[in-house]
């Protein structure tokens, strides 16, 4: 080993099984690796620049302060320069950009045009092959930006829909996406269910809240609409109606594990829950426990904040505009609206505060509306 | 195999021998958290004693500690039917999993990791690889090496050309 121990009765840490260390550093996560741990000796210098120990880049932040203190956007660069095209997994959270993400996009695409040209270029001069070159080109597609199977982008507010939009069609393989904590509408929903046939599994996580009372399928149904093969759906917080759940339970009928812990629009029983049992494997009710749910979990009521500083309350996804409702409207709007066409809601919009104030008022919009 | 005639799977107990000498007795039902051993029993191979090079016999013995506890918290766990028992006693695990760790020097944490990936048992690897990672978080290169004892194989230049490559870290 390169590292040399100044006293050869101390244990050679260097000399640790190269798995042994690849453990450590894989708790330590890569913004530690590439901004300090590297740094130690020659021999894992040596180790973080092989490309085998960047299949798999997860830039999350052990201590927030410690990675202010760099550029994590470059670091992330540099690393996936060093995955040399073999990326299979990612995760970023807090500092993730449109940028980035086509940046890695793009890793692969040039990688992919670079080998499709010549592999038909090969085929055509040396065999005369006849058959149409884009056949090839699809083919090559598949193999050179197939290795990306997992994509987790958490608290990314940065990343917008067309950045997401623009990026994920170069991730055709993907089998494992988590959107928690992003600002992310529909679309972009919608742009993974056409680009990733073979998504097992979604995350899409948001904080809790039963005050204001916000009901929303949109994101249920462009889930339901869009990805029929999911396995495993993680929806933490979402204000999705039973309608919604019930539109998952029909399009994605391979669903094995469903998490709607935080759900508060959702209460389950009857023929419902018998449904949900039946159909799911692994089911998290929306009053479930908590515990070993690795974010923070507060529920972000709005009486909590206070009516003055409501104005300035924490919207990410601008779903305070689209439909509150009171408990009493609850059942009515229920039973006879307008789900049949889902972009054209109708809520009525009723703030308690506890104050004396209570105002209702129709709400329509259409597929042009940006929410 | 000196339990008597007895087919019950977990009254079987394999003889491990440590790399100096001393034999431990474990029950197989506790044994089979080790890939390793599990193999040997699948492929039918553990009469006798079991030579373990890699592992000393104080190392042995934390590990051995530690595959005891885990498995009585398995036993229990399928008996414990309140989901709120089942968070305590995973809490209570937990505490005891870090109490565990915490309790070791640097070197003992040095021939855990390299005894639990010898015998390749997943989760202590993981839990002293946490330990060692918890360690070395927050600290520069200079200060990694002065806790592990480990001397800079840089020349200067190297350290010069790594620090221009890469120039997010010394800002």
């Amino acid at each position: 080993m390169s590292g040399k121990t100044a006293d050869p009765e101390w244990p050679n840490w260097v000399g640790l099984p190269q798995d042994v260390t690849a453990v450590i550093f894989s708790k330590l996560g890569d913004i530690e690796v590439m901004t300090s741990v590297q740094y130690v000796c020659s021999s894992w210098l040596k180790m973080c620049k092989d490309p085998s120990m960047w299949r798999t880049i997860d830039m999350h932040n052990l201590d927030d302060e410690y990675g202010m203190d760099f550029d994590l956007e470059m670091i992330c660069r540099a690393a996936v320069d060093r995955s040399n095209g073999h990326l299979s997994s990612i995760n970023i959270e807090y500092f993730g950009t449109d940028e980035l993400l086509r940046y890695i996009a793009d890793r692969y695409f040039i990688s992919f045009l670079f080998f499709s040209f010549f592999h038909g270029f090969m085929n055509h001069v040396a065999q005369l092959v006849i058959y149409f070159p884009a056949v090839e080109m699809v083919t090559s597609f598949y193999e050179m930006s197939s290795h990306l199977t997992s994509l987790r982008l958490v608290y990314c507010d940065d990343i917008s829909d067309q950045g997401l939009i623009d990026s994920i069609s170069k991730f055709p393989l993907l089998e494992e996406l988590e959107l928690s904590y992003c600002s992310l509408s529909r679309k972009s929903l919608e742009a993974v269910g056409r680009s990733c046939p073979l998504l097992k599994s979604l995350k899409l996580n948001r904080h809790g809240q039963r005050d204001p009372m916000i009901l929303c399928n949109e994101e249920a149904l462009a889930i339901a609409e869009n990805m029929h093969e999911l396995r495993h759906l993680q929806i933490f917080g979402n204000k999705l109606m039973i309608t919604g759940l019930e539109a998952i339970l029909n399009g994605c009928p391979h669903l094995k594990s469903l998490d709607l812990r935080q759900c508060f629009n959702i209460y389950l029983d009857g023929n419902l829950k018998k449904r949900c049992l039946e159909q799911i494997q692994d089911l998290w009710c929306p009053d479930d426990s908590i515990s070993d749910y690795e974010f923070d979990a507060t529920v972000q009521d709005a009486s909590d904040f206070g009516s003055d500083d409501y104005d300035d309350y924490d919207d990410p996804f601008g779903l305070l505009g689209i439909g509150v409702m009171s408990d009493d409207d609850y059942d009515i709007e229920l039973s006879d609206h307008h789900f049949d066409h889902h972009f054209d809601y109708h809520f009525g919009h009723h703030f308690d505060y506890g104050y004396d104030y209570d105002f209702e008022y129709g709400y329509d919009y259409n597929q042009d509306d940006d929410f | 195999m000196s339990t008597p005639s007895s087919s019950v799977f977990s009254y079987r107990v394999l003889k491990l021998k440590s790399s100096d000498g001393e034999i431990f007795e474990v029950k197989q039902t506790v044994a089979v958290q080790s890939g390793v051993l599990k193999q040997m029993m699948e492929d039918g191979c553990t009469e006798g004693e079991i030579p373990l090079n890699n592992v000393d016999s104080p190392t042995l013995a934390k590990i051995i500690e530690w595959c005891n506890k885990h498995h009585d918290d398995d036993v229990e766990g399928r008996v414990l039917s309140q989901e709120k028992e089942k968070e305590k006693e995973k809490a209570d695990m937990k505490r005891w999993e870090s109490e565990f760790i915490d309790a070791l020097n640097r070197d003992e944490l040095y021939f855990l990791l390299i005894g639990s990936n010898y015998m390749n048992i997943k989760e202590l690897l993981d839990c002293a690889a946490q330990k060692v990672a918890g360690m070395v978080k927050g600290k520069t290169p200079e200060a990694i090496r002065e806790m592990f004892n480990i001397q800079s194989d840089f020349t200067e230049e190297e350290e010069k050309a790594i620090r221009k490559e890469n120039q997010w870290a010394f800002n």
